[in-house]
């Protein structure tokens, strides 16, 4: 009774197998999960696009002003170089949020394939193990490893090569031989091994519920990283550029108020801000 | 013509607090159509004649016929009426029919010396400046009134306010 240990975390394979493929397969899904984590950062590129609009109109109107006279020109620059400014940062967040959508959105796809294809694997073995009342101990050990090898190169491959997706039938085919080596292969020199002996059974389907959900922990908390990154990087620069605009307000308004049109102190005081 | 035109709708769309000046007959009525078509409660306007490029302009015409339609409040204060009647502009025409009709809430009446005296102590070129306001919050002063030069701001409820209570309390006397 002791050895049914996979047996009983049979229905936790099967969701995670489901998950795993509907990830894959459903671009609403992954729609779902990406836009909860990048929300803050598509907030901030609105919030830019706002302040690029209001610098643009402020541009429009002031071009018109005769009432700026010699200060026009040294204004509009001003107003310019921010608007560019603020028009290349708004660029690069726009190209951080895609690059972070794209790598969860397709770099990701061959580990949930294989993670699933594990999944599939784990329920295979809870059979095996209820027909021969025995723990699968070589063949999860075979497999783990096998697997292991192949999800840390898809994880090498999403930091190195983040433009270029990996193909999953590259990677499933591997994952599949490398399972069905572990079923089919002679693995009885792992018994010779004293290092198999330690392990006991519970670890090693710890382990492998840890496989299962693997991707999504991984992407969670890589995509939870970058958007925090981006997040605070953008709104570092947002304030910086912000501060920028409102010292030219500042020195408009002190302009504006030495010039003023309004004879009454009462109607002058403190009415701009 | 076309970007000042989205330049000024966005700073009357948003309420924006920012004071500008413009000047010239079309952009004089780019800035008095925003006010008509962003107000929602009333507009008014001291004018020389109501008679100029302005209140023959179709774009402020349609603003300014619409504003009155949904029956929202109208005042206007003419310095002068032209002397030929034939000569009146749509606009002038329309508010002078309308005046005091219990259907709509269009008045208009003439200035009097006193009340140009009191708006010379507001500005400091000591002059009478013609001046459009709506909702108590957007303004637009006519600085001179020839070329049409003016300074706006669509949202400014302090100096609105100041304008608007010398208006209204002309229009109580």
């Amino acid at each position: 009774m002791n050895n049914l240990i996979i047996s009983g975390y049979t229905s936790l394979y099967e969701l995670s197998a489901a998950f795993n493929f509907a990830y894959t397969a459903s671009a609403q899904f992954r729609d779902v999960i990406k836009s909860g984590f990048l929300q803050d950062s598509r907030l901030l590129s609105n919030n830019i696009k706002l302040r690029l609009k209001k610098i643009n109109t402020e541009l429009i109107i002031y071009n018109e002003s005769e009432f700026l006279n010699d200060k026009k020109d040294i204004i509009i620059k001003k107003l310019n170089d921010l608007h560019n400014d603020l028009q290349n940062e708004e660029k690069k967040l726009n190209n951080e949020i895609e690059q972070a959508q794209s790598t969860l959105t397709n770099k990701f796809k061959p580990l949930y394939i294989v993670s699933a294809l594990f999944s599939f694997f784990m329920l295979f073995l809870a059979g095996e193990e209820v027909y021969s009342n025995l723990f699968p101990k070589q063949e999860l050990i075979f497999s783990l490893i096998g697997l292991s090898i192949v999800i840390f190169y898809i994880i090498v491959d999403t930091f190195w090569k983040p433009n270029k997706n990996l193909s999953i039938i590259y990677t499933s085919t591997i994952s599949i031989i490398i399972l069905l080596s572990s079923i089919l292969l002679d693995l009885s020199f792992l018994k010779e091994n004293n290092f198999i002996e330690i392990i006991n059974n519970k670890m090693l389907v710890n382990v492998s519920i840890i496989f299962s959900i693997f991707p999504f922990i991984f992407a969670y908390t890589r995509l939870f990283t970058n958007a925090l990154w981006i997040s605070v990087k953008y709104r570092f620069i947002f304030y910086k550029i912000n501060r920028k605009a409102n010292n030219i307000n500042k020195k408009l308004n002190e302009f504006k108020n030495a010039h003023n049109f309004f004879n009454d102190a009462e109607m002058t005081t403190n009415r701009r801000n | 013509m076309n970007n000042y035109k989205k330049a000024v709708e966005e700073l009357a769309k948003n309420s924006e607090n920012l004071e500008f000046d413009n000047k010239g007959n079309e952009h004089a009525s780019v800035v008095l159509e925003n006010m008509l078509k962003y107000a929602k409660k009333s507009f008014k306007i001291y004018t020389g004649n109501f008679n100029g490029d302005v209140a023959n302009n179709d774009a402020f015409l349609k603003y300014f016929n619409k504003f009155i339609e949904n029956k929202n409040e109208v005042k206007v204060i003419i310095e002068s009426l032209p002397d030929d009647e034939v000569n009146y502009s749509k606009a002038l025409k329309r508010i002078i029919d309308l005046n005091n009709n219990p259907a709509y809430n269009v008045k208009y009446k003439l200035a009097t010396e006193a009340f140009k005296k009191e708006l010379e102590n507001i500005f400091q070129n000591k002059k009478p400046c013609h001046f459009s306001i709506s909702d108590s919050k957007a303004y637009r002063v006519e600085i001179e009134p020839n070329t049409y030069k003016a300074i706006v701001n669509f949202n400014d409820p302090q100096i609105t306010q100041k304008l608007e209570l010398i208006f209204d309390n002309f229009f109580k006397n």
